[in-house]
Parts: C-alpha cells; sequence; structure tokens
C-alpha cells in the first residue's frame, strides 16, 4: 500500500543516520564476545548427550557444591535487605557531617578487585585475626566455614541493595510516613503498612541482584572459604577444579546447571518486581 | 519561498497520522496549522522539514521537489515545540551552530559568524544574554533564542511547533504580535502551528483547520470563522449554540450574535435566564429556552444587560446564524 | 540509627581497607615499597594496564554504537537486545573465562588451528583481554543506553535541521550531552577490569613475569605466605579502588545524580 514515488531510488527508512553502521557492530561484538563463546559453552555440554549431562551433574559434590553457592548466597542477600534499609535510611533521612564519604565508600565492593577483598576478608576473620580471634574464644569460627563465606557475600552484595533503596527513599519523601502518624498509627505500624510496602519493588530488585551477583562470585570467596568439598566448596572452584583436571566436559556441565539458575532466578525476580511495582503504582 | 504539500500520507504501525493531505503555502504568507491535539500537525510539520518520511506524497518548495532531500538541504529553519536547545552551549554557541557546522568554503570566517550572530540577538532582543546558557533563561527567552537559532542559516521557511505553547500568558500574548512583526520584516514563508484558535484568528494570514490527520477546510481567517464548512470547523473555532436540528442539518449561532429582549419580539424564543457572569467589561448568560433542553451561551457587552436577573423570561433572537450538514 | 549505620560501615567498609593498609606496612615503609619494585610485580601492573587500554576502549565504542542504535532507533529485535548486553552480568567469572578456554583452548573448538597457525590465546595476554573484556562487557551500554533513551531525539534532530552532518550531529550535540554518563561508564568498566579475578584466573595459567595480572599476582604471593609482599600489591589496588570512588563521586555532584 506505500507506493514509492521513486522506485528507483531506495527509501530511506530513518532520518538520523548511523543505525546500520551501529546496529552492525553492536551486534557483531555482541556475538564475538558473548554468544559464540556462550553457545560454544553450551555445545560442549551439550555434546556429552542427555545421560553424560545428567551424570555430570548428579553427583554429591557437584550438587553440595550448587547448594553451598546458592544458600550462602541467599543468606547474604537475605543479611543485606536490613543492613542495606538501615545504610541507605541514614544516608537518605539524616544530614550528618561526613555523609558524602560514606555514600561514596558504599561503593567499595564495586571497586575494591574481588581478590583483595577475599585476603583482607579472611585475615580480618582467621583464627588469629583481629575480628576472627575474639570470635573463636567467643565460639564462633567464621575463616574456612560456611558463615566465611557468606561474610564475603554480605561484603560483595551490599551496594546493590543500598544503591536499589537510596533513590526510591529520595522520593517517597517523608509525606507518606508523617500522614500515617496523623491518622494515629504507632511508628512500628507506620513501618510495616506505609514504608515497607512503597520499598518492597526496591528491595526486592536490590535482593536480585545481589544474589546474581553473589551466587557465581569467585575471588572475595576461595580464600576465606578453606575450599572443602561437601562443606565450603562453592560450585564455580567446582568448574576451576575440573578444568585444573582438564575435564572440559564437566565443567561445562556444571557452567550450564550455574547458568540456568542463576538466569530462572533472574526472570522470575523480574516477573514478581514487574507485578510490585504495578501494585505500586495503582 | 512557496510550499507545496501534494497527497502526503504517514502512518504509525496501523495508525493513519496523516491521510492524503494536500496544501499550497504562498511565498511570504505566515500560516496556521491549527486543530485539536493529536490530529497530526506535527507529523505535518516534521514531513515537511525532512524529519519524518512521508509513506506516499511529495513536498515541494518553490516548485522543486525536495521529497528525497535530508532535512539539513532543505533550506527549512525549524523550531521545535521543547525548543531542543543544545544545553551544552551557550545562547551564542546555539546560534552560531548552523553556521559553525558548515562545511569547506561555505562556513563564514569566526567574524562574520560572530557580526550576525550578534544581529540575529539583537533582532530577539538577547544580545545582553549571548554568554549565558539556555538553562539561565525563561521559556520566552528560551524561545527566541530557538527561533534566532533557526534563522542563523538562512532558512527560506520557517516551521514552528506550537511556538507560544509552553508559555505564560501575558509572554505569549507579547511574543505572538512580535513573530508577527518578525515575519513582515524578514522576508518569510512560515507556518507554526497551534491548537489555540485565538491565536491563529489573531496573526495568522491563513488557516488551515486539521483534524484526524486530514486537512478540515482551509482559508483566510475571516473565511474559515465566518464560513465555516464543515461542523467540525465551526466548533473548534469557538463556542457554537444550537438552535435547530432538522434532515441532517444543524443550525448555530455564536454567543455574541443572539440577542436578549425584556419584552417579546416576533419571531423570539421565550427563555429563562439560568446564569449570569461577567468578565471585565462583557456578560455572559446562559439561558435556556423553553421548547429546548440545554443551555445557550449569549455574550453581550454588560452595560446591555438592563438589570436582567437569574430566574427571568427572557426573548432571544439569533442575528448572524449557520446551517451545516451534521456529522463531523 | 546514625550509630547503628557508622558501625555498620566501619566493620564492613572501613576496616577491610584498615587490614589492607596496616598488614601491608607491617614491617615498615623499606619492605612495602620493596614489594611493590619486585619485578614480577612490575611485570602484573604492565599486563594489568595493559588488559585496561585495550578492554575499556573496547567496551566504550560498543557501549556508544549500541546506546546510539537502542536509544535513539526502534527496530524488531531491540529489546532482545538490550537483554542480551545484560546477560554477561548474570553470568560467573570463573564461566566468563570458561568459554574462552572452551573456545580457544588446547581442546577448544579453535585450538588446534590456533595450534596450527602457532597462535596462543589461553594461557596468554589475549585470553585475559577477552575474559576482561566478557566480563566488563556491559559496564559502559548500561550507563549509556538509559540516559541517552531519556533525552531523546530532539537535540540531533535540531542540529540535522541546521545543515549538521551525522557526525557532527554526534560529536557536536549527542556526545556533549552523553559524557557524564560516559565517563561514569569508564570509570566503573576501568574499575571491574583492573580487578577482574575469576575470569582471568581461569584463562591465565599465571605464568609469572607473563600472564599475571596484579589481582592474580595478589594471589599468588599470598598463597606463599608473602603476606606484606601480597597486601602491598592489594595496597596499590585498593588506592585504586578508593581513586575510582573519588571520581565517582565528583562525577555524582557535577550532575546531581546519584547516576549520571
Ligand atoms: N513516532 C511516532 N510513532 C507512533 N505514533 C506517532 C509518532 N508520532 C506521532 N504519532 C501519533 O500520530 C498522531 C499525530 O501526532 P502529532 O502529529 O504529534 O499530533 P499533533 O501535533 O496534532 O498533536 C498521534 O496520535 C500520535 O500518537
Ligand atoms: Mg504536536
Amino acid at each position: 500500500m506505500t507506493s514509492r514515488l521513486f522506485p528507483g531510488r531506495p527509501a530511506r527508512r530513518h532520518i538520523l543516520p548511523g543505525l546500520n553502521l551501529t546496529l552492525g557492530y553492536a551486534v557483531l561484538y555482541l556475538s564475538v564476545i558473548v554468544l559464540i563463546p556462550l553457545a560454544a559453552l553450551v555445545l560442549k555440554a551439550a555434546g556429552l548427550g542427555a545421560e553424560g549431562f545428567w551424570a555430570a551433574i548428579n553427583t554429591p559434590r557437584v550438587w553440595s557444591a550448587l547448594r553451598v553457592s546458592f544458600l550462602t548466597a541467599l543468606a547474604a542477600s537475605l543479611v543485606n535487605l536490613p543492613t542495606g534499609l538501615v545504610i541507605a535510611w541514614t544516608l537518605t533521612r539524616y544530614r550528618v557531617p561526613g555523609r558524602r564519604v560514606v555514600d561514596a565508600l558504599i561503593d567499595l565492593p564495586f571497586a575494591l578487585p574481588t581478590a583483595v577483598a577475599g585476603i583482607t576478608l579472611t585475615t580480618l576473620l582467621s583464627p588469629n585475626g583481629w575480628l576472627g580471634a575474639p570470635l573463636l574464644e567467643a565460639g564462633l569460627r567464621v575463616a574456612y566455614t560456611p558463615l566465611g563465606i557468606v561474610v564475603a557475600l554480605i561484603f560483595i552484595g551490599l551496594p546493590f541493595v543500598v544503591r536499589s533503596l537510596q533513590p526510591v527513599l529520595e522520593d517517597l519523601g517523608h509525606e507518606p510516613e508523617e500522614a500515617a502518624l496523623s491518622l494515629g498509627a504507632t511508628p512500628s505500624q507506620t513501618f510495616a503498612r506505609v514504608i515497607l510496602p512503597a520499598l518492597s519493588p526496591a528491595l526486592l530488585s536490590g535482593f536480585t541482584l545481589a544474589l546474581a551477583r553473589t551466587i557465581g562470585e569467585y575471588g572475595s570467596v576461595v580464600f576465606i572459604s578453606g575450599n572443602l568439598p561437601f562443606k565450603t566448596e562453592i560450585a564455580p572452584l567446582l568448574i576451576v577444579g575440573k578444568l585444573e583436571q582438564y575435564d572440559y566436559a564437566g565443567a561445562a556441565a556444571v557452567a550450564v546447571a550455574m547458568l540456568v539458575i542463576s538466569v530462572t532466578l533472574l526472570l522470575a525476580a523480574n516477573g514478581a518486581q514487574a507485578r510490585l511495582s504495578r501494585r505500586g503504582q495503582a | 519561498m512557496s510550499i507545496q504539500v501534494q497527497h502526503l500520507s504517514k502512518q504509525f504501525g496501523t495508525f493513519a497520522a496523516l491521510q492524503d493531505v494536500t496544501l499550497n503555502v504562498p511565498d511570504g504568507q505566515l500560516v496556521a496549522l491549527l486543530g485539536p491535539s493529536g490530529s497530526g500537525k506535527t507529523t505535518l510539520l516534521r514531513v515537511i522539514a525532512g524529519l519524518e518520511i512521508p509513506d506516499t506524497g511529495r513536498v515541494l518548495l518553490g516548485g522543486q521537489d525536495i521529497t528525497q532531500v535530508g532535512p539539513g538541504g532543505r533550506g527549512i529553519g525549524f523550531v521545535f515545540q521543547h525548543y531542543a536547545l543544545f544545553k551544552h552551549l551557550s545562547v551564542f554557541e546555539n546560534v552560531a551552530f548552523g553556521l559553525k557546522v558548515k562545511r569547506g568554503g561555505q562556513r563564514p570566517a569566526p567574524p562574520v559568524i560572530r557580526d550576525k550572530v550578534m544581529r540575529l540577538l539583537e533582532l530577539v532582543q538577547l544580545d545582553w544574554a549571548a554568554a549565558r546558557y539556555p538553562a539561565q533563561l525563561s521559556g520566552g527567552q528560551r524561545q527566541r533564542v530557538a527561533l534566532a537559532r533557526a534563522l542563523a542559516v538562512e532558512p527560506q521557511v520557517l516551521l514552528l511547533d506550537e511556538p507560544f505553547g509552553a508559555l505564560d500568558a501575558s509572554v505569549r500574548q507579547e511574543l505572538r504580535d512580535w513573530l508577527r512583526r518578525l515575519h513582515d520584516e524578514i522576508h518569510l514563508t512560515s507556518i507554526f502551528v497551534t491548537h489555540d484558535q485565538a491565536e491563529a484568528l489573531e496573526i495568522a494570514d491563513r488557516i488551515v483547520v486539521f483534524n484526524a490527520g486530514q486537512i478540515e477546510q482551509e482559508g483566510t481567517p475571516e473565511e474559515v470563522y465566518d464560513h465555516p464548512a464543515t461542523l467540525f470547523t465551526y466548533r473548534f473555532l469557538g463556542k457554537a449554540n444550537v438552535l435547530d436540528r432538522a434532515g441532517g442539518q444543524v443550525t448555530l449561532a455564536r454567543p455574541h450574535d443572539l440577542h436578549l429582549h425584556l419584552q417579546p419580539v416576533p419571531g423570539a424564543w421565550a427563555s429563562v435566564i439560568t446564569r449570569i457572569h461577567v468578565v471585565g467589561p462583557e456578560a455572559r448568560v446562559d439561558v435556556t429556552r423553553s421548547d429546548q433542553s440545554g443551555a445557550l451561551e449569549v455574550y453581550l457587552p454588560k452595560t446591555q444587560l438592563g438589570g436582567a436577573s437569574v430566574g427571568q423570561i427572557v426573548y432571544l433572537t439569533a442575528g448572524r446564524q449557520v446551517t451545516l450538514p451534521e456529522g463531523e | 540509627m546514625v550509630t547503628l549505620t557508622l558501625v555498620l560501615v566501619g566493620l564492613l567498609l572501613v576496616l577491610p581497607l584498615l587490614v589492607v593498609l596496616i598488614t601491608a606496612l607491617r614491617s615498615g615503609v623499606g619492605p612495602y615499597l620493596q614489594a611493590l619494585q619486585t619485578p614480577d610485580t612490575l611485570s602484573a601492573l604492565r599486563l594489568s594496564l595493559l588488559t585496561v587500554l585495550i578492554v575499556v576502549p573496547l567496551n566504550m565504542v560498543f557501549g556508544v554504537s549500541a546506546a546510539w542504535a537502542t536509544a535513539k532507533f526502534d527496530f524488531p529485535g531491540r529489546s532482545l537486545l538490550l537483554t542480551l548486553i545484560d546477560l554477561p552480568l548474570a553470568v560467573s567469572p570463573v564461566i566468563s573465562g570458561l568459554v574462552y578456554v572452551l573456545l580457544f583452548g588446547r581442546q577448544g573448538w579453535l585450538g588446534p588451528w590456533l595450534e596450527a597457525n602457532d597462535l596462543k590465546i589461553i594461557f596468554a595476554p589475549a585470553g585475559i583481554v577477552l575474559a576482561t573484556t566478557f566480563v566488563t562487557f556491559a559496564y559502559v551500554a548500561r550507563e549509556l543506553i538509559p540516559v541517552m533513551q531519556t533525552q531523546g531525539k530532539d537535540d540531533e534532530e535540531a542540529a540535522l535541521t541546521l545543515g549538521a552532518s551525522g557526525w557532527q550531529t554526534f560529536s557536536r550535540v549527542t556526545l556533549p550531552n552523553i559524557r557524564w554518563a560516559l565517563l561514569y561508564g569508564v570509570i566503573m568498566c576501568n574499575a571491574r577490569a583492573l580487578g577482574e579475578f575469576g575470569a582471568v584466573s581461569v584463562v591465565s595459567g599465571k605464568i609469572r613475569g607473563l600472564t599475571n595480572t596484579l589481582p592474580l599476582h595478589v594471589e599468588i604471593l599470598y598463597n606463599e605466605y608473602q603476606t606484606v609482599a601480597a597486601f602491598a600489591v592489594a595496597s596499590l589496588l585498593a588506592l585504586f579502588a578508593l581513586l575510582t570512588l573519588g571520581l565517582k563521586a565528583l562525577i555524582e555532584s557535577r550532575t546531581g545524580h546519584p547516576h549520571p
């Protein structure tokens, strides 16, 4: 139905130039750096066949490593919810001196190389470390236990929760809170019924981002975990171990299992978050 | 330079934003494109400017087909609804932009650019603000910078999208008069988009009434106001009182063309006053006819109110009336 | 509340920084400086900087391209592309390294061909660059896309009507509009590229003086119980991190946004 007036000339479809060039380059670069290598991974795992794949995954050691990775990431992300909320609350509500410095420091876990975080936390929490020694005396072993992994992941995940909450808290302002209080709600009622629901999409998104990042975390964990199979061996470490034994297909199988878990988690959480924020807007 | 638009159509997905639009704008005229929001005014302007590619149809400038020419090669100045000033450039740099991006030998020497920009800034009365940044200006001032910027490349044609839309009422009026004078001073052909009929009637040489992607009517302000071709045009150009409906025809009158009489008059409708309010020198009276439901609005000078009050029976006659086919 | 925050921030963020500094200087300034000047440390520093110098511009050009295409145009598959750009963020660093081993390693798909042509990617600097590129792939694009999207097309269209060419429009209008977001993305990309450990450790082979980056060097020193040396190098990386945070805060105060 669109009759062209100049059949000889190709019709321009866009006024702004550069779509073909930039899109072409972006897709090519994406393919070379990300898609083709990931396809190589999936193909390698697929080369095992369904049974071979299942056999590579379905060993107690693999299950244990996946469980450790998942549970420690979950625990750390849960701990980061209240922790991040307290910090974000203070940073948005109180104009205390030094606020800018604290605010900038929140991103330290983003900026600090994970290996540095790893050796530092290990030194701090090892049985003769500054914190490790007193904790051990109190009967709590941190380094070389799952708890150590959780601590490292709390460090890694913290900025995700704080940074998700901050803009929402800024937007929220004091009014809903004051309205609730003026209607006779107690402070705890106000928090539970007014503030928390308003924050729930941001909390969920911070939680998800932290979980996605920490579930595959390696550098900060390998030093503090002690790497005991069945106890503190995380899935990424298992992959490295398989690689060192030249078990490429096995490594690929575990990697694909991990990928499936993290992508599913992200998709599920994105869906839940979309529902929550729709409710928040209604 | 004259602008001709022939059989333009433009779809967005399945939505037809322009449907077979044909329009002639003679050289030197100031034309208002008047229509409700979403009727396709901006789209038409963007097609003329080369910012949107039509599905069918042609655009001619001074008789030359420019449908395939890019926006930079058309010699058209475009003033965006939200000005689109470059925030990182000063007022001076904004106005100089079109001159500085000229290639090779076409680019004027820096002193020439300077003089020209300063002259334009004087023209828009903003020479004092040359070093300022857009963020430091008011809406009306930004509008004038956008205008100066568009004029710097000496376009033959100026297109303005709702040039006064985002401004306060007083600034609007001032800028409106000023635009009319400017248009007459520098020889230009201009089209401006508006959804405000008063604005169109006041400064345009011609008005093009736009509705649902099509031209409803075109003519001088008098023609369009006094001889509306359709019910839509009649209603869009001002308050419409329905006097009669019969056989698919509607008879209408403007509030100024209705007259109130305190005593019965031959052929008058007996009516009751339901509301009176005075706006400055003018009285606006709502009446309901005894043979018709719904209020009619009558405007008359306050001094002619003659002590009429709400609830009073009056007699209504109509001066100018228009009968048009029903259905918009 | 404020006290609790200070305690949390102190324990979680400040204390680790102090540990790095104090452990590095435990034996005095002399050994500290010495550890920073060993040939292995210097070559690790060189490789890290080289990696950053390659990776950051690559991801920057990609980020600008992807943002231009997805923010200024609509085309079929656009939202799929946006999802795929974020994909590397959901991939464990170790897997980011593994994929290249499977592709370019001796047993990989292209391994035999590379060997036949005497090319080495895995256990060579090229692999380190690739793995780092993967991990920091989305860092610039993610900052630019939302910013360009909210800015719309008006400015570019205005430039075009004024006669600017495509390149002039981009360099004189678009680039200044996104400069802070671009700088921000580059800084974060830079920090992650410099500090990447997991992905790099899988592809590096950790050959001293050859394929060791600073974070890998920290690991080796630490595992050899050269604690002072390990923390001396770590302190260098921590300094880079603090510099990053400072620059980031500066940009945020310039733009008045937590993210520009
Ligand atoms: N780029 C676009 N994509 C999809 N729809 C559009 C686009 N531009 C305009 N439209 C639609 O075309 C119609 C006419 O728009 P417009 O020309 O801006 O109207 P006006 O300026 O008269 O308010 C509107 O319904 C608008 O939603
Ligand atoms: Mg419009």
